[in-house]
């Protein structure tokens, strides 16, 4: 494809219903009331000269460029910011207006650097264009007047510059980063002459600019631009496709020049995003060409040898081989694998598919077990299905927001940006959170009540709030009686009234005033439209299946459920969770959620791959582990996932790799897993996949190649080699034959195929004969299980308890620069926010402690322990302690436990109790067993 | 797998599933370790408990009697 230039229509749609005619240049033009005369002009093909004006922004009316003559209204008022008329007659090519923005235009040249030839932006540049359109021939004012052309260039940031001598103090950086992103780290200083952009008086790297990229994106000139267009010169080509960070699911243009990526933008048409991106996805692309990447496969006999490259052929005849061995020695039950959610659905589509026809057993996981495999288990025993109910958009409609342990602005920031939108224009937000994240107190947003209950209390806090609605006579009686089951209602009701369920009894435990839980419940049952959004902070936990079933209730019994903008909508941490799942991943279900004992579904796939399945479920990951530990389990293939840094209680899934018999591990990295592997098989990164990945809405898009594949071919096609090396043939000529196979066994997927993703850009499942197009929110006449179905959902404390020895509660979560493990992140310049994982500790622990701000601390639990340096905070009550995970040399789950959820083994990450003491040695002698594992790879290599 | 490991799931099971009358808890149990564990670990865990029954839950006790009362001996 060419390089894509998206049509500007200068001002945002109107959403009105109501549309208005108009006259333009003699072209009758029919647009929504409120669109502006600019845009109806654009949408008639008669572009507006425009500097300041771009349609991601409300019209300001600043550049003066856009002046049109209206029949029988005075002067040359602003297209932009005029409003079109029944009737009205504009004329926007006049001897006047010419004449007008020429004088416009030779103004702003007067004070511009004349390099066009030499500088970034040439040829990408809207004042540039701007000056040839407005048919610019002189400078009467000449160039020897006061100036700025001696302005400095800001370079502090490590993806981009701000050349202060080339901007036109249009505003659109500032308004986008308020706007769009709203952080309102720019704005502009000074009048008059002396006005300029500033990044809060300092410069961007030290200011609050989040590096989303917005700024970037709405410059119209050289002024801000991306550090890698200003080194390799302006794209000349774009390849459309989907960002492998969060589970948000941005869409992307990768603009290149020739076969090299210049940048990622965001695309407008992208139906997660809306051209808007965050720091990860616009500008930490770079690992996927570090020379970390390891790109030929490797075997070794013990983990102590040396690695030794070797051909795909004899990787993959090794592999299968030893996993033949092992099945004969040991039982065709002792080898499974692990797929990832940062591969494609058509990815995890065939590992799924080489474990339980190849392998001949269905001890198939993936890595959502250890992050939202409740939400999959409690939005399914409630509403049917095991999926978000919402699309993003939905937000805009919400007027209740309900954030429960999710941190959107540093784990889903391009969502968070669509969310703080809506809270500036007055929703109002709770937060149910042991931490003050941003979100409690942000520029021009402030939660209502932020309910900073103890780790572990959640059920107990949203039973009570769900106790406030039933005993204040909150409950959406009408809805109730329509749309859910009656005795399930009656039971809950019942369940629910009960006295240790209420505000006053959980205050004792969770720390939440019982005055604020019943004002919170009162608000979000008063609607009308209250929506909930969570994250990891609700499913890792020992009642991660209980509380997303608590969060249903609610839900239901207040009828926010089967419209726009409300919902239970799970904030997914990887891009391909969703999708993952979706594919079969789970050790119980083939794709689409269908139960492997369901005789007339497993003869389906059976009947496609022409062999006999397991009607068993298998084993999931922890169970694995626990398996390999007491010699059962032999042999593991893991797919993209770093366990032995991501997964808890690192000293048990060690023990566990060092069992093994066989560990085969795909991946782009010599991970920590890889340390334990006897075959390293090599991946592709996102740039170089062909594929779909599936986003927390359900958003199905597509992922393109947007370079050469590293390893010679696709990623899926090592699995179909080792299926086939195994005596189960598999092959596909493509991943869109892969989809269509996905297509023919899942009812929810039965529309979908690469042709229309083409055509319409993406689809959300269920997407079939009765939705081709998709299904934004579901669950609006009927719960796809038919009646909605209430769960009691009775509080029981975790295991894990404060102790004398062990007196403050750990909970752990990601930064905005960081990702998970890092593999991805650590390998960009992204390290310059967070070059290590610290512990954020309260005043008066710390104190009591004789712990000063920065120093090293030990951070021990019962099951281990590590050091870090310590952040003094108050983002944390007194009692509570945070860390990330996203550094190996840290091993923050050195600490955490093997306690998980009861319903689906999710870890307990969000719980772990444990002591801080001062440390005086530092990292090396007090991290157990652990140190820079990114070096000793290295020399592993 | 360790028994220790598995009575500790199936403890945790019953006790989320303890709002519920003694016998849909129990019904709900079995059907919870049918969908979601393999039949080695139901198998491991019937055994165990054939010989320790006061060691688990009452209601696990009387889910695994649902699962299979012949395997209980």
């Amino acid at each position: 494809m060419t390089l894509l230039r998206e049509p500007d229509h200068g001002t945002p749609a109107s959403s009105s219903e109501h549309m208005v005619c108009i006259e333009v240049d003699g072209v009758a033009v029919t647009v929504p009331a409120g669109t502006s005369v600019m845009r109806a002009a654009s949408e008639a093909g008669l572009a507006v000269p425009k500097l300041c004006a771009t349609d991601s922004l409300q019209p300001f009316g600043s550049c003066r460029l856009c002046l049109v003559e209206i029949d029988g209204k005075k002067g040359t008022p602003a297209s932009c910011t005029t409003p079109v008329e029944p009737g009205m007659v504009v004329h926007t090519q006049t001897p006047r207006v010419e004449r007008l923005r020429r004088n416009v235009m030779e103004l702003y040249i007067s004070d511009h650097p004349l390099d066009c030839l030499t500088c970034p932006a040439n040829g990408d540049c809207e004042l540039q264009d701007m000056a040839g359109v407005v048919g610019l021939r002189e400078v009467r004012y000449g160039f020897a007047g006061e100036n700025h052309l001696d302005a400095p260039t800001d370079s502090s940031n490590p993806y981009f510059d701000f050349d202060e001598s080339k901007c036109i103090a249009c505003s659109r950086c500032v308004r986008a980063c308020d706007e769009i992103q709203g952080t309102l780290a720019l704005t502009i200083v000074g009048r008059g002459f002396e006005s300029k952009v500033s990044a809060g008086g300092t410069n961007f790297m030290d200011s609050e600019c989040v590096s989303c990229g917005a700024c970037v994106q709405a410059c119209p000139t050289a002024t801000l631009s991306e550090k890698s267009v200003i080194e390799l010169g302006v794209p000349t080509r774009s390849v459309l496709t989907t960002c492998a960070y969060c589970g948000v699911g941005c869409s992307f243009k990768a603009e290149l020049r020739g076969d090299e990526l210049v940048r990622m933008v965001p695309h407008k048409d992208g139906g997660a995003n809306e051209g808007h991106s965050c720091v990860k996805g616009r500008f930490a692309w770079g690992y996927a060409t570090h020379p970390d990447r390891v790109v030929a496969p490797m075997i070794r006999d013990a983990i102590t040898d040396p690695w030794q490259e070797v051909s795909w052929e004899q990787a993959i005849g090794h592999a299968a081989q030893r996993l033949r061995e092992i099945q004969n020695t040991h039982g065709v039950d002792s080898i499974g694998g692990i797929t990832s959610s940062r591969c494609t659905n058509e990815e995890v589509f065939v590992v799924q598919k080489m474990v339980r026809a190849a392998f001949g057993n269905n001890n198939v996981d993936t890595c959502a077990r250890v992050c939202h495999s409740p939400t999959g288990y409690g939005l399914k025993q409630t509403f049917g299905t095991s999926a978000g109910t919402q699309d993003f958009k939905s937000v805009a409609q919400a007027d209740v927001i309900v954030v429960i342990g999710a941190n959107p602005t540093d784990a889903h920031p391009v969502f968070a940006s669509r969310m703080k939108k809506r809270l500036r224009v007055g929703a109002r937000l709770i937060v149910i959170d042991p931490r003050r994240i941003d979100l409690v107190r942000s520029p021009h947003i402030e939660a209502e009540h932020h309910l900073q209950l103890l780790p572990g209390t959640n059920v107990a806090v949203v039973n009570a709030m769900a106790h406030t609605i039933v005993d204040e006579g909150l409950v959406d009686t009408a809805f109730v009686a329509e749309r859910c089951d009656a005795e399930l209602y009656r039971e809950w009701e019942e369940f629910i009234r009960r006295p240790e369920n209420s505000p006053e009894a959980t205050e004792q435990f969770s720390g939440v005033p019982a005055a604020e839980i019943r004002s919170a419940a009162r608000i979000y049952a008063a609607g009308p439209n209250s929506a909930i959004y969570y994250g990891l902070g609700v499913t890792e936990h020992s009642q991660g299946s209980t509380m997303v079933m608590a969060m249903a209730n609610l839900a239901m019994a207040t009828g926010n459920i089967g419209r726009e903008g409300v919902g239970i909508n799970p904030l997914r941490g990887q891009n391909n969770v969703q999708g993952s799942c979706d594919m079969g991943s789970f050790p119980h279900e083939f794709t689409g959620y269908r139960h492997v004992s369901d005789t007339v579904v497993r003869e389906q796939f059976e009947s496609l791959w022409g062999t006999v399945l397991q009607s068993d479920p298998g084993l999931r990951i922890p169970n694995m582990f626990d398996a390999a530990v007491s010699g059962e389990f032999k042999a593991l293939f893991v797919q993209g996932e770093d366990v032995a840094q991501s997964d808890p209680n690192i000293h048990h899934v060690l023990a566990a790799l060092e069992s093994l018999e066989l560990l085969i591990v795909q991946d782009l990295f010599l991970n920590e897993t890889a340390k334990y592997a006897h075959v390293f098989l090599p991946g592709t990164s996102f740039l170089e996949k062909d594929g779909t990945f599936t986003n927390a809405e359900r958003r199905i898009n597509r992922v393109r190649p947007v370079m050469k594949s590293k390893i010679g071919m696709q990623e899926w096609q090592v699995a179909c080699d080792l299926s086939t090396a195994l005596g189960y043939p598999m092959h596909y000529d493509s991943a869109a034959e892969i989809m269509d196979e996905i297509a023919a066994l899942t009812p929810t997927f039965s529309g979908v195929s690469f042709a229309l993703l083409d055509q319409v850009g993406s689809v959300q499942w269920p997407c079939n004969p009765e939705h081709p197009l998709g299904t934004p929110i579901m669950h609006i006449d009927r719960f796809v299980r038919g009646d909605g179905a209430f769960q009691l959902t009775p509080y029981v404390p975790t295991d894990e308890r404060s102790t004398r020895r062990f007196p403050l509660l750990l909970t752990t979560g990601r930064i905005l620069s960081q990702y998970n493990v890092g593999a991805q992140t650590r390998r960009t310049a992204n390290v310059a926010w967070h070059e290590e994982d610290v512990l954020d500790i309260h005043e008066s622990d710390a104190e009591l402690r004789g712990i000063a701000d920065g120093s090293w601390v030990t951070l021990a639990s019962r099951v281990g322990e590590t050091a870090l340096r310590a952040h003094i905070s108050d983002r944390v009550p007194p009692g509570v302690v945070y860390t990330t995970f996203h550094y190996p040399v840290t091993g923050a789950n050195v600490v955490t436990t093997d306690l998980s959820d009861w319903a689906t083994n999710c870890p307990e990450y969000k719980v772990t109790a444990v002591e801080v003491s001062p440390n005086l040695h530092g990292p090396a002698e007090s991290v157990s067993g652990r140190s820079d594992t990114e070096a000793e790879a290295t020399v592993s290599r | 797998m360790l028994i220790e490991t598995l009575v500790q799931m199936a403890d945790q099971i019953a006790r989320n599933n303890a709002a519920l009358p003694p016998e849909r808890a129990a019904a709900r149990i079995a059907r919870h370790l049918t969908l979601f564990w393999t039949h080695a670990m139901i198998d491991e865990l019937q055994s165990y408990a054939a010989g320790n029954p006061d060691e688990l839950d009452a209601t696990v006790v009387a889910a695994l009697q649902h699962l299979g009362a012949d395997s209980l001996g």
